[in-house]
């Protein structure tokens, strides 16, 4: 796996760019797989070595939260901790960050295992091997300020749109403008 | 699609994807656990599994016994690994591939990667984790019981 700040970036980048609403959910998705599928066993992992008692078993069932297949899973039943109106597209939005954190990982190269895609209906396992396992720390000093950048031309970018929307319409923002009515019969 | 999200009928469809996630876990630890390669796999019967291929990706190394000799964990504690180990320190990352020796018994290194940018990684992934639970409050609101986006 990239680190949360790698993936954090890539998400934000992925979505601010071409000016696609919905952030937050998006980056919350591309979180999710490490959150719920990493942090766990590492958690369990490192604790089992001082508490023996801790299950083996216990480890490994957060795994496939980092696999398509709970991705879509958690995403789904997250989805339901927002409102009714726009749960289509928080669910899609989780699933959209999920899918890009494992693309992000796909481009890594580990010893002798990659991400098992299909899981439960397949052990296949790939990766791309493009880059090393801690590569990702070599781009972050790179990667924040690049989406920081990235943060601020969009919010001129909007900012002077609305301007020059405001300027065509005059009124049309501001406040106590009267609305406009819909004619009868539409 | 949009119906799968209504709030009538969402217990049944939350219990469901809840129960298919334990399922899917139970499933992929049960498949850990009865996995026939590994250390303690290899432990069960040494004579027969002599040779036996071997991959740890990334591991911790938990000792150093000499120049030659140093022990690795993850889920399981002490692996001992016989391989070149002046470049070692206990805390250090390792992916080991190699075969088991019975004759020691250890696992015997074929090829060996370091990780040496392991900490900061480990350290950027704290920090994000800090962030995205500092941010969140930032990012979303509750209202109604429900979570809602800011902005």
């Amino acid at each position: 796996m990239a680190d949360l700040i790698t993936h954090t970036c890539v998400a934000i980048l992925a979505k601010v760019i071409p000016g696609r609403p919905h952030v937050a959910t998006f980056v919350l998705g591309t979180c999710l797989p490490d959150l719920l599928g990493r942090v766990p066993s590492m958690g369990l992992t490192w604790l089992r070595w001082t508490l023996p008692v801790i299950p083996e078993w216990l480890i490994y069932v957060w795994v496939p939260f980092h696999m398509p297949v709970g991705i879509l899973l958690s995403s789904f039943f997250l989805a339901f901790a927002f409102p009714e109106a726009g749960r289509r597209v928080v669910f899609l939005n989780l699933l959209g960050g999920g899918l890009l954190h494992i693309a992000v990982d796909l481009l890594q190269r580990h010893f002798g295992v990659g991400y098992l895609l299909f899981f439960p209906f397949s052990w296949w396992d790939f990766e791309l091997g493009w880059i090393g396992s801690e590569d990702t720390v070599r781009i972050v000093p790179f990667l924040v300020p690049l989406t920081a950048a990235a943060v601020v031309w969009r919010r001129r970018r909007d900012r002077a749109r609305k301007a020059a929307v405001g300027s065509v319409h005059p009124g049309l923002h501001g406040a106590g403008a009267p609305r406009p009515q819909r004619p009868e019969g539409t | 699609m949009s119906a799968l999200f209504h709030d009538r009928g969402a217990a049944v469809r939350i219990g469901v994807a809840l129960a298919l996630t334990a399922a899917l876990g139970g499933y992929y630890a049960w498949w850990a656990l009865q996995a026939e390669s590994g250390w303690r796999w290899a432990m069960e019967a040494p004579a027969e599994r002599d040779g036996a291929p071997m991959v740890f990706p990334l591991w911790t190394v938990t000792g150093v016994k000499g120049p030659d000799r140093y022990e690795i964990s993850k889920v399981v504690k002490g692996v001992p690994v016989v391989g070149p180990a002046t470049d070692l320190a206990v805390g250090d990352t390792v992916s080991v591939l190699g075969h088991f020796d019975a004759s020691v018994p250890a696992v015997r290194v074929e090829e060996r990667e370091l990780h040496v940018l392991r900490k900061y990684k480990e350290a950027l992934g704290i920090l994000g984790f800090v962030l995205v639970v500092v941010a969140a409050p930032f990012a979303f609101r509750i209202r109604g019981g429900r979570l809602v986006e800011r902005g």
